[in-house]
């Protein structure tokens, strides 16, 4: 007998304005309805539709009940003012929270105010239940954004593999996300074993009927992207991260638009020759450029404060005057770590520095830097490396890159922590007995090193500080591999800890230093004063 | 500081001139009519109240009709709790290398115990029945205090979570008024949540 149709249909019910309100919700409430955008609902309790049985007097008389003192149901939800309802929703898993609609005709609509909406499905092709999942995943999309009120969304976010097929789904749910104006979306559509992107994705479509918008956070994923400078609503688009997007047309004039961003990640995108941030960007204080395979980067970034860059050595260009803090430098190719030291000049203004190397070729030969004061890091205060060690069975200074450290901290002479992560793959060939020189450092005060198995290049890298750094406090090794994401082999780490802790020990007398062992194994020498 | 009812009449406030932090003493009002002082930095954790100092309203007490004096006792005892906590908090000075790998941070050490403290404490307040926790959320939006008002909300969802809509019902008395056509159609239009 209930038209169910109409009832899905009711976008929402209007809120409560007033705190406190222990009004009832009944139709009384339901006629006051102000939001323009919304349909005026159907007005369940008093549906005529409905059968009488538990009719509106029921209701009514119902809650008049609950403002005699003493025997009054004690926690009445809806009496809540409407935003604290939608925090409580928004505390339970999405499941749960729409299961509440079972509970009582008061609490029916609660969950649709929720105002965060996350929705995981399948993220792998080759899986056995993938489109089964994947289907389930979409259906229960359809059917939240159907249902919810669209008011108050905070987040939006899908993370679920699509197919081709799939679009008229995803054109809905941008609809959904743009009439909601929600402020974060998160939409992630990406196969992960799968290379090739063909969701398209308009830009325009998250645009609301008035060409704005209200996004303050957008990550896209798995998508094809067509970007150009005719689009102009993002204008408070404060966070923006592209992973594994197919990019054609103008994205520096669509980026021009965008002129609140605060942070630009883009991960994996292709379909761009070089990367050109235009300088309208002037708030932008994040840069990440990961995996893509440009030719050229170019930023005016005046307010650039940290700067990453993990990928293959190409010109990056920085225009301005640079309030650079902190950057993340990973070249892949052969001399990781000199290349991070002299090819990107506007990166030497920074206090904090990461840089990571893979230690590839034995042909690599130690590269000394430029010690002039406009060559080297004289702001650098605190510098995170990790070097990855491969080696061939007999390869003869197959880490040497291990090394090439020491002339790193010449070029950093205000440096005062260091920590080094290195993680040997293999470790089959013949360390590096090279003759490695460092100049006297006045301000290194705390080295650790991990991954460190007294292979002969890393002690001669500890030695080496432990004899050239004046201020030196502390030095800590670490046995085990740490601060990587490949999984270190640290099974045998009991058979490498006494040789470990014994060097340890004959180091520091040498050095004058204080020798500790923690529990773990962790080792440090101490400068006695 | 605990929270102690006091006089009306005798009024309390001590202004520090000139110290860092005042250690004036606000009285705050309950609806019922008891008054309740507590520091002003506690207070504070109330961004309504804040605004009310700062606007010169609070000199001869607060007043505050929706909060009745056993809740606002309560109140009060959490702001005191975590007002001090607050100001560790800021006086705690970052490190400024980065910290993306987990290095050890010794001087979180003597927090840690803090926090646990706090934690137990949050836990045994909201650990009442339902009618008082409805009063303290109300009080908590009433006077913006946001991390109150979160550990009430958390409180309720944590009541609501991985129950049956008959646990439910009993835990908050309500009552099912659905007819059994209802009841259908709103299993239907959400399949997907009740599938299981």
């Amino acid at each position: 007998l209930v038209n169910t149709s109409a009832l899905s249909n009711c976008k929402a019910l209007p809120p409560w304005h007033q705190e406190g309100n222990v009004g009832r919700r009944g139709a009384a409430a339901m006629a006051g309805a102000e939001e323009d955008e919304v349909a005026p609902p159907a007005p369940h309790p008093v549906d005529p539709q409905q059968p009488m049985g538990q009719g509106p007097a029921a209701k009514r008389s119902r809650s008049e009940h609950h403002h005699g003192a003493g025997d009054a149901p004690s926690f009445r939800m809806e009496d809540l003012p409407v935003d604290v309802q939608a925090v409580i929703m928004s505390l339970l898993p999405l499941k749960e929270a729409v299961r509440t609609s079972i509970v009582s005709t008061s609490w029916r609509m609660l969950w649709t105010f929720r105002c965060n909406l996350s929705f995981k499905g399948p993220r792998y092709l080759h899986e056995n239940d993938t489109k089964i999942q994947q289907a389930k995943c979409i259906e229960t999309v359809n059917c939240v954004i159907q249902q919810h009120s669209r008011i108050g969304i905070n987040k939006f976010s899908i993370r679920c593999g699509l197919f081709e097929e799939d679009s008229v789904h995803l054109d809905r749910w941008i609809r959904f996300a743009a009439s909601s104006k929600a402020k974060i979306i998160h939409l992630d559509l990406r196969f992960k074993d799968v290379f090739e992107e063909v969701n398209h994705l308009h830009l325009e479509a998250l645009l609301d009927a008035q060409g704005s918008s209200f996004l303050r956070s957008l990550f896209l994923g798995g998508v094809v992207i067509k970007p150009h400078s005719a689009i102009c609503g993002f204008t408070i688009l404060r966070r923006l991260v592209l992973q594994s997007v197919t990019i054609s047309g103008d994205f520096t004039g669509f980026l021009a638009n965008c002129a609140a961003l605060e942070d630009l990640e883009m991960i994996e995108c292709s379909g761009l020759t070089n990367l050109i941030i235009p300088q309208q960007l002037d708030k932008l204080q994040h840069l990440l450029i990961d995996g893509m395979e440009v030719e050229m980067v170019e930023f005016y970034a005046a307010d650039l404060s940290h700067f990453e860059y993990k990928g293959q050595v190409v010109p990056i260009v920085h225009h301005g005057c640079s309030k650079l803090k902190k950057a993340t430098i990973m070249f892949s190719g052969k001399k990781g770590l000199a290349k991070a030291f002299t090819a990107v000049p506007s990166i030497l203004p920074v206090k904090i520095l990461n840089v990571r190397s893979v230690a590839l070729s034995k042909y690599s030969q130690l590269q000394k830097l430029p010690t002039r004061p406009d060559g080297m890091f004289m702001h650098l205060r605190h510098m995170t490396c990790r070097i990855i060690v491969h080696s061939r069975p007999q390869e003869a200074n197959y880490d040497i890159e291990v090394l090439q450290l020491a002339y790193c901290l010449d070029a950093a002479p205000q440096l005062e922590t260091l920590q080094l992560n290195m993680f040997y793959v293999s470790s089959s060939g013949v360390s590096s007995a090279e003759v490695v020189g460092m100049r006297r450092h006045d301000h290194l005060k705390a080295v650790f090193m991990s991954g460190f198995r007294c292979y002969k290049a890393q002690i001669k890298l500890a030695c080496c500080i432990l004899g050239n750094a004046s201020v030196l406090e502390k030095l800590t090794i670490e046995p085990r591999i740490t601060g990587t994401r490949y999984l270190g082999d640290n099974t045998d780490l009991h058979k490498i800890l006494p040789g470990v802790c014994e060097w340890a020990q004959l180091t520091s007398e040498r050095f004058a230093m204080d020798a500790s062992s923690a529990q773990q194994g962790e080792g440090s020498l101490q400068h006695h004063h | 500081m605990a929270a102690t009812p006091a006089d009306a009449s005798s009024s309390s406030s001590e202004a520090v001139v000139g110290g860092e932090k005042s250690n004036k003493m606000i009285t705050l009002i309950s609806s019922d009519g008891e008054s309740f002082e507590a520091t002003e930095e506690a207070a504070k954790m109330s961004v309504t109240i804040k605004h009310m100092i700062e606007d010169g309203c609070a000199d001869d007490g607060i007043p505050l009709p929706n909060v009745p004096a056993k809740i606002l006792s309560m109140v009060i005892e959490y702001c005191n709790k975590h007002a001090a906590d607050a100001d560790d908090t800021n006086k705690h000075v970052a490190d400024p290398a980065d910290a993306d790998e987990d290095d050890d941070n010794n001087n979180n050490n003597a927090s840690a115990g803090e926090k646990e403290d706090l934690k137990s404490f949050d836990a045994s307040l909201v650990a009442v029945d339902q009618a008082t926790l409805f009063d303290i959320i109300l009080a908590a939006n009433f006077l913006s205090i946001k991390g109150l008002l979160d550990l009430a909300c958390q409180k309720v969802a944590d009541d609501i979570k991985d129950k049956s809509v008959e646990e439910v019902r009993e835990i908050f008395k309500i009552e099912n008024d659905f007819t059994k056509e209802e009841e259908e159609a709103v299993r239907k239009e959400n399949a997907w949540a009740f599938n299981e």
